[in-house]
């Protein structure tokens, strides 16, 4: 169990911990969200297995505990950040006026977390980025800069060892699922390789951008090399979505969805394809193109070619894994 | 039925918050449910010309339901009001707040009198749809009894030979009944529905489809269907137009739409296509 990595979710209490780990996750409607019983003061923590390459411990850190002035941590509660692979998620609520607690807080796990592990990466959430007060995106941006600044100059010595990444987001949009897309992938050791074989999918069938997702968490593991465009994530994210509410209507739902495929002509010329490639795993491309789409055969050999690199992959992944279990 | 050349009027009555609003955006405009805590009471009557199916034009003609407007449309009104029309929906709410059985539900009973009685003589070949809204307030064991009691006392008082004119349906926005009660009320709407019933029933042996189903194009209403095998999930027609249409949204968010696509896999394979807009299944 020790060699699965972490995801550490740390922020004061109220500030989203757990609905961004239960929308992500587990499902759960944004909506509902508002009725989630707050005030944990235990650690939480459930295995995310939903396939070879996305495995993972989520911990639910208890806000409660970043309110005491000295962090004082029970032993048990301070080995969390210890052993094996481990990000640590700081979630800065953006609707609360005043950043300094929360700065100064994410400060104080930032150093107490180094030094049980100075391999650790952070990803800061600037979160609940919506609503009539976040309307524009120079307006997140701004909010942004404003805690980058701060925790840069409050870390001031510290912040050349670790690295930090930002992040604006909510869980009403695909911000969230776009951000944790990215902090999963710091733990999947064979991200690079996967990016090369999309990069060369790509290439040999001229696509405008592909993405390997786990379809159960619509997270992508990898992608080409091109910029990611929110635009087409969106889209792709919610043809995933599409191709699993159909699949439970017709077919048999999400668990037998073997050789699952999908294929949208969009108006504006663009053309989306969705191919199972492994156990809730699924390959998404885009093709701009403005004549018919006439790619099928080669797309469906270079496919067939991923899939096997995929196989080989996991082959290895799974050899070192054994062992885990899901929960 | 037969459509007059100025399209086909559609009456959307009922008593100030039944709710007649909420489920127009909900049908026509896409909104959420959660989104029509937000809306206005209507002014007067609000007049909205919408294409349906293709060519078809339909006049929806939301009534405002405080007293005050309604006593104008039963005088001054009411030959404006009920002439030309083809099709009522009465919305009232299954049970108004805590005390039941009071002037609320008298001034509902007075007013669906007075509606069902101008209809029968300006209208008299129109179609009444009464929906008895807002069942998810009332408890699940006493539905079907707060249902028929409404019924019932709504049947007393509407005049004899527009009774078999009349059908009753229990709705709530947050469930799939609103969707189910809308195709029903757009199937008599449709023009020569035996005729595409026919087509869609060849079309579907044709194919050799599982099941075929048409949807209307803006709204996703269920118009008609044909299968040839029983299928198990008897809510898909709503989970499936609720599907399509959430991700219309997204394209609509990118700026685009979809023109059609494919969903499949090696049980399946379901077809959305434009015009005809057909969603066939048929296993491989
Ligand atoms: N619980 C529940 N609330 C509903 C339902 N349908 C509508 N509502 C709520 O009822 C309220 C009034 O809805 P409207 O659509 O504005 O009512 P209306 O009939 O158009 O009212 P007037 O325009 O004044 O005649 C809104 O807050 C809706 O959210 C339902 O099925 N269940
Ligand atoms: N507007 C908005 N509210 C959010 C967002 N994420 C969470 N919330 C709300 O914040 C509140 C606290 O969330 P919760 O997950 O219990 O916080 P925790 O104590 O950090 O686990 C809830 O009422 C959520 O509905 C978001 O992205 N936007
Ligand atoms: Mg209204």
């Amino acid at each position: 169990m020790e060699d699965i990595p972490k995801v550490v979710m740390c922020g004061l209490p109220r500030c989203g911990k757990t609905s961004i780990s239960k929308v992500v996750f587990q499902k759960l409607s944004p909506h509902e969200s508002m009725f989630l019983e707050g005030g944990l003061t235990k650690m939480e923590t459930f295995s995310v297995c939903h396939n070879h390459l996305l495995r993972l411990r989520l911990v639910d850190f208890p806000g409660a505990i970043l309110c005491d002035e000295n962090l004082s941590l029970h032993q048990n509660d301070a080995t969390v950040f210890g052993g094996g692979d481990c990000v640590v998620v700081l979630v800065i609520d953006a609707q609360d006026e005043s950043y300094a607690t929360s700065v100064s807080r994410a400060k104080k796990v930032i150093e107490f977390a180094l030094k049980r592990n100075s391999k650790l990466t952070f990803d800061v959430l600037i979160h609940k980025v919506d609503g009539a007060k976040f309307h524009s995106e120079e307006r997140k941006m701004e909010c942004q800069t404003i805690i980058h600044d701060k925790l840069t100059e409050e870390l001031a010595d510290k912040v050349q060892e670790c690295t930090i990444h930002f992040h604006c987001t909510s869980i009403y949009d695909h911000s969230i699922f776009e951000a944790f897309s990215k902090i999963v992938q710091k733990l999947i050791p064979e991200k690079p390789l996967l990016e090369n074989c999309l990069q060369s999918l790509l290439d040999s069938t001229r696509m405008e951008k592909v993405y390997l997702f786990d379809v159960v968490s619509k997270l992508y593991l990898a992608s080409d090399r091109q910029p990611v465009d929110l635009q087409w994530y969106e889209l792709c994210a919610d043809m995933v979505d599409l191709v699993i509410d159909i699949a439970c209507i017709y077919g048999n739902g999400l668990e037998e969805n073997k050789d699952a495929a999908c294929e949208f002509n969009l108006q504006n010329g663009a053309v989306l394809i969705l191919k199972e490639v492994g156990h809730c795993l699924a390959i998404v491309c885009v093709f701009k193109s403005d004549d018919t789409f006439d790619k099928h055969e080669l797309l469906d050999h270079n496919i067939e070619v991923f899939k096997e690199a995929l196989g080989r992959i996991c082959a290895s992944q799974s050899d070192a894994l054994r062992g885990t279990q899901r929960s | 039925m037969a459509t007059s050349t100025n399209g086909f009027k559609v009456l959307l009555m009922g008593r100030a918050g039944a709710g007649k609003t909420s489920m127009k955006s909900i049908i026509f405009a896409n909104y959420h449910s959660r989104d029509t805590k937000m809306l206005q009471p209507t002014n007067h009557v609000e007049h909205n010309s919408l294409r349906f199916l293709g060519n078809l034009r339909l006049n929806l003609w939301d009534c405002g339901g405080q007293d005050q407007f309604m006593e104008n449309y039963f005088e001054s009104q009411r030959e404006n009001i009920f002439q030309h029309c083809e099709v009522l929906i009465y919305v009232l709410v299954a049970a108004r707040d805590k005390n039941p059985g009071n002037d609320e539900r008298k001034k509902d009973v007075e007013y669906f009198k007075d509606a069902i009685e101008s209809l029968t003589k300006h209208s008299p070949n129109a179609t009444t749809f009464v929906l008895i809204h807002k069942l998810d307030l009332v408890h699940e064991s006493k539905r079907a009894e707060v249902y028929r009691q409404v019924k019932e006392e709504l049947l007393t008082v509407a005049p004899e030979r527009a009774q078999d004119r009349i059908t009753f349906m229990g709705t709530s926005i947050w469930d799939d009944t609103l969707f189910k009660a809308w195709s029903k009320i757009v199937a008599v709407m449709v023009p020569d529905p035996d005729v595409l019933q026919a087509h869609v029933n060849f079309m579907c042996q044709q194919l050799m489809a599982d099941e075929v189903v048409i949807f209307e194009k803006n709204t996703f209403l269920v118009i008609t269907r044909a299968h040839t095998k029983e299928m198990p999930d008897q809510y898909r027609f709503e989970k499936l137009s609720n599907i399509i249409k959430q991700y219309k949204l997204s394209c609509q968010k990118a700026k685009t739409n979809f023109r059609n696509f494919v969903v499949k896999n090696d049980r399946f394979r379901a077809i959305i296509a434009p015009r005809c807009d057909v969603d066939g299944r048929d296993d491989v």
